[in-house]
């Protein structure tokens, strides 16, 4: 290993890691299997490194390996339970990973609406907010037009809306009868 | 611009500054308000993203990865110690590719404790019955009751089912993952600041047992290994 590839390979991990880290978190929904993800991303960036013409692309490059190596490993494998109570759960699982603003009941209520969001909604609206993605580099990665992505982009944050307002709604109704 | 393609474009990217877009916002005090409503909208959505990234997880990577890249000078090494290494790597391959998830594995029965903190202060007193109503759900039953249960539950963990059990040990509760998927071959220790366990292979895929630092587990090792039946 020469020292020139062990640098640009230390500095794709520390350039990236945070944001793959929160893609894989997102794409799984568990913390200990996103660094799993990130780890096995990593491992697999390495060995295809001379693939990497432009480190401009090192992102979305580096999302991709990530994204099809969670569909390799895990979507076969779909849980076949669901989690009792899963809002009591959701709230001290928002509150670990998020120590900064623990009592966010706005980013607990989307981090639950989010789980209703189908998944082909879902997985364009992750690479734009949290990626960063234009219209055009999501469609690369997931293989649409860009029109296309543009039409899940709008339905998503469109439905996500709807079901927070639905939820806010019910929550109000309660306190009134309450 | 009509209103409803500015309201798409707006939903699809809130931050769009095309200068069609930019101009009908100017002069559409409804769409102005839309785009707002849209922007805020993302801003919590970006928040809710914006999840904590363990500190030293780019170190333990690179950490990882440079143990594993450092390979040892084939010239002027004899044959026979080069064949030797080669075997032994194979060996350590395939022990690792046998076992699956086994280095994470810990890691994960921990995760899932830590995100369900509330079931260690559950006071159910969940009956025989109902506990072997939980264990046929993951294949198994409980051929003897185990004591005092004070939560049980299924569970995933590395999105496989799971059992979850808690029930009262001598310094606080006590968790018993029973784990159908995760098979292990041998006993693995766990050590935290916080608790202190062990994952046992069972005839199907493995128990965790995990109490608080002092526990003593040793007596509901053995009692769970005896009571388990796999269906």
């Amino acid at each position: 290993m020469t020292e020139s590839v062990k640098q640009r390979f230390e500095s794709l991990v520390l350039a990236h890691t945070a944001d793959l880290y929160r893609f894989a978190y997102w794409l799984c929904r568990e913390r200990a299997l996103a660094e799993d993800l990130v780890q096995e991303t990593y491992i697999r960036a390495w060995k295809s490194l001379d693939n990497l013409k432009d480190e401009k692309a090192s992102k979305p490059w580096l999302f991709t390996i990530l994204r099809n190596e969670h569909i390799r490993q895990f979507k076969r494998n779909q849980p076949l339970l669901v989690d009792i109570n899963e809002t009591d759960l959701d709230r001290v699982e928002f509150a670990q990973m998020n120590t900064i603003d623990t009592d966010n009941s706005r980013a607990i209520q989307l981090h639950q609406a989010l789980k209703q969001l189908p998944e082909k909604y879902y997985e364009p609206l992750v690479l734009q907010v949290m990626g960063g993605f234009s219209c055009d580099e999501i469609a690369n990665q997931l293989g649409l037009t860009s029109g296309a992505v543009m039409t899940r982009l709008s339905r998503a944050r469109m439905q996500l809306r709807e079901i927070v307002n639905t939820d806010e709604n019910a929550g109000l109704k309660d306190k009134i009868a309450v | 611009m009509k209103c409803e393609e500015f309201q798409l474009r707006c939903a699809a990217n809130p931050d769009t500054d095309d200068s069609d877009y930019l101009e009908h916002m100017h002069t559409c005090g409804h769409c102005a308000n839309y785009a707002a409503q849209m922007k805020a909208f993302d801003n919590d959505l970006a928040a809710a993203f914006r999840i904590d990234v363990p500190e030293d997880l780019a170190d333990c990577i690179l950490e990882r990865h440079q143990s594993a890249s450092k390979k040892p000078a084939i010239f002027g090494y004899p044959l026979y110690a080069l064949a030797a290494s080669l075997l032994l790597a194979m060996g350590i391959t395939m022990y690792v590719l046998l076992q699956p998830g086994m280095l994470v594995l810990d890691k994960a029965v921990i995760a899932h404790i830590e995100n369900e903190l509330p079931h260690l202060v559950q006071q159910d007193n969940v009956q025989f019955a109902e506990l072997n109503g939980i264990m046929n759900k993951i294949g198994g039953t409980l051929n003897s009751s185990l004591g005092k249960v004070n939560y049980a539950g299924t569970c995933h963990i590395r999105k496989k089912d799971a059992g979850h059990i808690v029930i009262p040990g001598e310094t606080g509760p006590v968790t018993i993952l029973i784990m159908p998927g995760e098979t292990i071959s041998k006993r693995q220790l766990i050590h935290t600041d916080q608790f202190k366990g062990v994952i046992v292979p069972s005839s199907k895929g493995s128990v965790a047992i995990i109490g608080e630092k002092n526990e003593p587990l040793d007596k509901i090792e053995d009692k769970i290994k005896n009571l388990i039946n796999w269906i």
